[in-house]
């Protein structure tokens, strides 16, 4: 997972932080709630997620992981807050982080996103943990995923399914 | 005569300490432990059962849905680097779930990665020893419901003789995998 904020800095951070600090600079200037509190006026800038996509499992694996780069809003900060799929009995977003030569895997319920910046979730890094599948996926299939955002807005993707590396 | 302990101190730790690039070369290197492992086709093996050859040991489940795949996935793409250093290689994944993943179907799993690749289903105790014996841990984690193991990434580089040798990570520098296996065998 790579986040970077509004000047690009940061590769690696992390996003919660990172997040964190963007909105208390946020709070201080304007002096008032979060703009993410309010509701998205109409027309406000989207949501946007380049390349999502599902990894195929390999025979035997009772889970999936998928990734993406989510790219945080023009002009305020917000979190992912809830990812689903028809296709899966549940979907989270986990972090992974190392305790000595041990990697450790954290399920995160928020992934902040700071204005202009972006969070890249890939293999090896953070990833969305997809739990329960309810039919065997292959690379080549279509997944549809919805993700919710702190504003209230909804981004809907179909996701291809593909085998890692791409042989 | 303390200059002469220095020296012989120097190059003891200069024997002994060789880093070759990436990677921890251990320092007192051991055979392997003989424990029985359940193999895919009902055979049991013993890690020297792969003797004559490299042997690269990964623990991992059927169930892990990120670390295990890219781990498999890039060490069989880091191998085929390799060009005919390649058939001197073994892989074998230990599974760290040994309620679960059964022999037949951890291989199934591991040669979706590579045909060439083999799964080794320890008993609890077997598990136990080999974790102690490369420095590998791991952490059963029940976290609302759902359960997933947390564990070691590294690889575990096992020399012909039996000896293991050292750990690595993926990505390593181009060369590095190679000169490992062109060291003596001691």
């Amino acid at each position: 997972m790579k986040t970077s904020g509004p000047r690009g800095g940061c590769p690696r951070s992390n996003p919660v932080l990172t997040g964190l600090m963007v909105t208390s600079v946020a709070w201080a200037m304007a002096g008032t709630w979060p703009a993410e509190a309010k509701p998205p006026a109409s027309g406000a800038a989207r949501w946007r997620i380049d390349d999502p996509w599902v990894r195929e499992a390999p025979p035997g694996s009772r889970v999936l992981a998928a990734y993406g780069t989510i790219h945080g809003l023009p002009d305020r900060p917000g979190a992912l807050i809830k990812v689903e799929s028809p296709a899966f009995g549940r979907i989270e977003t986990h972090a992974m982080s190392r305790e000595g030569s041990m990697m450790r895997m954290k399920a995160v319920p928020r992934l902040e996103v700071p204005a202009r910046g972006q969070v890249k979730l890939e293999p090896g890094e953070w990833h969305w943990m997809l739990y329960e599948p309810r039919r065997p996926l292959i690379a080549g299939d279509q997944v549809d995923v919805v993700f919710q955002f702190s504003d209230g807005s909804r981004l809907a993707r179909k996701l291809p399914v593909r085998r890692y590396p791409a042989p | 005569m303390t200059r002469t302990w220095a020296l012989a101190a120097a190059g003891v730790a200069l024997l002994f300490t060789s880093t070759l690039g990436l990677g921890i070369w251990l320092r007192q290197p051991r055979v392997v432990p003989e424990v029985l492992l359940a193999a895919p086709g009902g055979r049991t093996v013993k890690l020297s059962s792969f003797r004559g050859k490299w042997l690269v040991v990964y623990f991992g489940y059927t169930g892990c849905p990120d670390a295990c795949p890219t781990g498999l996935a890039d060490l069989s793409a880091e191998l085929k680097r390799l060009g005919p250093a390649r058939d001197r290689v073994q892989v074998a994944l230990v599974t760290l779930d040994p309620d679960h993943d059964r022999p037949d179907d951890l291989g199934s799993y591991v040669r979706y990665f590579d045909p060439t690749f083999t799964a080794l289903v320890p008993g609890v105790d077997a598990l136990g020893r080999l974790e102690r014996h490369f420095g590998a841990t791991h952490r059963e984690v029940i976290e609302k419901g759902s359960r997933r193991i947390d564990h070691t990434l590294d690889f575990f580089l096992v020399n012909p003789r039996g000896v293991l040798k050292t750990r690595f990570l993926l990505p390593l520098p181009p060369g590095v995998l190679r000169r490992y296996l062109e060291l003596p065998s001691r």
